[in-house]
């Protein structure tokens, strides 16, 4: 049994060293292996020396013809360690790599060409290596023990972060947090659209009229923005900001008309921007114009958010007796744009959205329903919808008559594709339905049913409650 | 302070220690060539019931088994007197003296290629019972020499990191 008399920590961790160095003899590469990492720690710490790790060369020539070969595979044991050890003993495989790193950035010309090469990628794969909390924790008092200079440490050393840190750090670090301020269109007012048909296409001066928006003062974030937008007669939204005090808009970064992006005048400025709705259906566009909010994202993370006052929707549930015909109240659901009653909440989000594969993330992680209902209200459906929908997911559309009891042995064409419901159930691929939604362009969603009860069509629903009703809250902001 | 040797029975502290070493070195550690110590099927059925998220009575065979071939490998070298070491965990005393408030033993098995961590705590001079911290089989393509170094090396750094007292080396070579 050798008894070692104890050694200090802190500051006299160098001293350690050294002794324990004086104390080795090489006798075969396991010492020489054993004695290179302390060696080219005590020389990488600041103020340290390089009195031990000059003997190295001397000390290798008994096996300097294989010394690329034993580099190699302390590289390789070290690779094995980095991927395998855990906890306590991943720090310290960390620190060999550490201490090895010190070697060649110390050593370089000295050492052999290949062995260079091995111990370099292992100190790559240090650099990569997913700590824990131990391995942390370990890191941390080597640094504290044993303060290398910075030239010489790998970052992992230098700032040892674990896998469920950096994971923090990376949510913290996107999405910016955003700072919403609600405005209204007018102080006071609304925007109250009406448009008539007008020969050549454009919209009219009434609409133009009403819509425009002339020098809104809105008191944000860094100063007074004042904004202006109008209607010009090929169907563009032109928007224009300026601050009151120092002039020339910035930092903007984006603006938007609902979903419609807006798009920079001059690439270099923040102050004019155009948003096309032309290319929309003429009821499209008036319901965009009537109901969707300006957004105006700023780099800061500040959003001003112009709304318009909510138009109000009839509510249909109550009403009692059946209307002469419902497509009078319903004078927002629109082609393309479909209401999305959600299943047991208020509010609603949009069929649009399906677009791209899944419902808008900004809209609440809840399945969605799109209900429909016979012309003749023989009958009565709902197709459940997930927050995030792939293309494999299979939704079920459930159809019940008039008196709620589930519909069987029917058949029923859903935009296109034939489905056979049983007992009340019919299933559909999301991916299925999107493409044959998106083939008619989006425009339709017939569903046609066969049944006992006859042949119906049928048509989707309006939307469930009054809620918050009228664009900006169905598709976030 | 004096080294104190393991002796039989010794085990983890708490059962889901136990657990966790296991499902961490033997279960989902894939490279630590556990099939050399303890049978293969016992080792496959674990697998298939943790694979089920289940730690039911092969995990329960499998953690018997390690714990057994730990403290059995740990005490023989203890033993022998050969390939471990003892160091102190160190604190200063309401009274400024340093003292001494628990003994490690770090083990070695060349033939089994088991490196096994055992902890006393130690008391008012008195040292307690040893408990296992951990045990696994690392560097499993080393030769034989090359893991020696590579387990004495770890040991030593492990006291070093950690400002520990070395207290004894038993492993025949240099101190």
């Amino acid at each position: 049994m050798n008894m070692i008399p104890r050694t200090d920590t802190g500051a006299k961790a160098q001293d350690d060293l050294q002794r324990r160095l004086a104390q080795m003899t090489i006798q075969d590469e396991q010492d020489l292996l054993a004695f290179l990492p302390l060696a080219s720690r005590l020389a990488a710490i600041e103020e340290g020396t390089r009195e031990q790790l000059d003997r190295w060369h001397s000390l290798a020539q008994p096996f300097q013809s294989h010394l690329d070969r034993i580099l190699r595979e302390r590289a390789e044991e070290g690779v094995w360690d980095l991927g395998y050890a855990r906890g306590e003993d991943l720090g310290l495989a960390v620190i060999s790599a550490q201490d090895f790193a010190c070697f060649l950035a110390l050593e370089r010309e000295r050492i052999p060409t290949g062995a260079q090469d091995s111990l370099a990628a292992w100190a790559e794969e240090a650099e990569e290596t997913l700590l824990d909390e131990e391995a942390v924790e370990t890191l941390e008092l080597f640094r504290r023990r044993y303060p290398i200079q910075d030239r010489y440490l790998l970052n992992i050393v230098r700032t040892p972060i674990s896998a469920f840190e950096r994971a923090v750090v990376a949510l913290a670090a996107t999405p910016r947090p955003k700072r919403t301020q609600i405005v209204q269109w007018a102080e006071g007012g609304s925007r109250v659209l009406v448009e008539r048909i007008t020969e050549d296409g454009k919209p009219s001066e009434e609409l133009k009229a009403s819509f425009r928006m002339r020098d809104r003062k809105i008191e944000a974030e860094g100063g007074t923005m004042v904004v202006s937008a109008d209607l010009t007669d090929d169907w563009v939204v032109r928007v224009q900001m300026h601050w009151a005090d120092s002039g020339e808009m910035t930092g903007v970064e984006s603006v938007r008309l609902g979903r419609h992006p807006g798009h920079r005048e001059h690439p270099k400025s923040d102050a004019r921007w155009f948003i096309r709705l032309g290319p929309f259906q003429p009821d499209y566009r008036l319901k965009v114009l009537r109901e969707d909010s300006l957004i105006v994202n700023r780099r800061s993370g500040h959003r001003v958010e112009v709304t318009p006052l909510p138009v109000e929707v009839p509510d249909r549930r109550s009403v009692e007796q059946p209307g002469p015909e419902p497509l009078a109240v319903q004078p927002t659901v629109l082609p393309g744009v479909f209401e999305l009653a959600a299943a047991g909440e208020e509010g609603y989000g949009k069929l649009s959205h399906l677009s791209g594969g899944q419902l808008e993330a900004a809209t609440k992680r809840r399945p969605r329903c799109i209900e429909f209902e016979a012309e003749d209200r023989s009958w009565t459906g709902f197709l459940r919808i997930p927050s995030t929908p792939s293309a494999e997911c299979r939704l079920t559309l459930r159809l019940n008559d008039s008196q709620g009891r589930p519909i069987d042995a029917a058949e029923v064409v859903l935009c296109g594709i034939t489905l056979q419901v049983t007992r009340g159930h019919a299933v559909v691929q999301f991916g299925e339905l999107q493409k044959a939604w998106e083939a008619r362009g989006r425009e339709e969603f017939p569903l046609r049913l066969r049944w006992a009860g006859g042949e119906t069509m049928g048509r989707v629903k309006e939307s469930r409650g009054g809620g918050p009703a009228n664009g900006h809250n169905g598709h976030g902001g | 302070m004096q080294p104190v040797e393991v002796e039989l029975p010794c085990r983890f502290r708490r059962a889901d220690t136990l657990g966790n070493h296991v499902v961490k070195h033997v279960l989902d550690g894939r490279d630590e060539r556990w099939h050399k110590v303890i049978p293969d099927q016992d080792i496959s059925d674990a697998r298939d019931e943790r694979a089920r998220g289940e730690f039911g009575p092969a995990c329960i065979e499998v953690a018997a088994q390690y714990q057994r071939l730990l403290g059995q490998t740990l005490a023989q070298l203890c033993k022998d007197g050969k390939s471990h070491c003892h160091s102190a965990a160190l604190s200063l005393s309401p009274a400024m003296e340093v003292v001494a408030t628990a003994q490690f033993v770090e083990a070695w098995s060349e033939s089994e290629r088991l490196f096994v961590v055992a902890r006393a705590t130690v008391r008012n001079n008195r040292i307690g019972r040893y408990y296992i911290r951990t045990g696994f089989r690392p560097w499993p393509r080393l030769r034989q020499k090359a893991f020696v170094r590579a387990a004495r090396e770890r040991a030593e750094e492990r006291i070093r990191v950690r400002a520990r007292q070395l207290v004894a080396m038993h492993d025949g070579g240099q101190p």
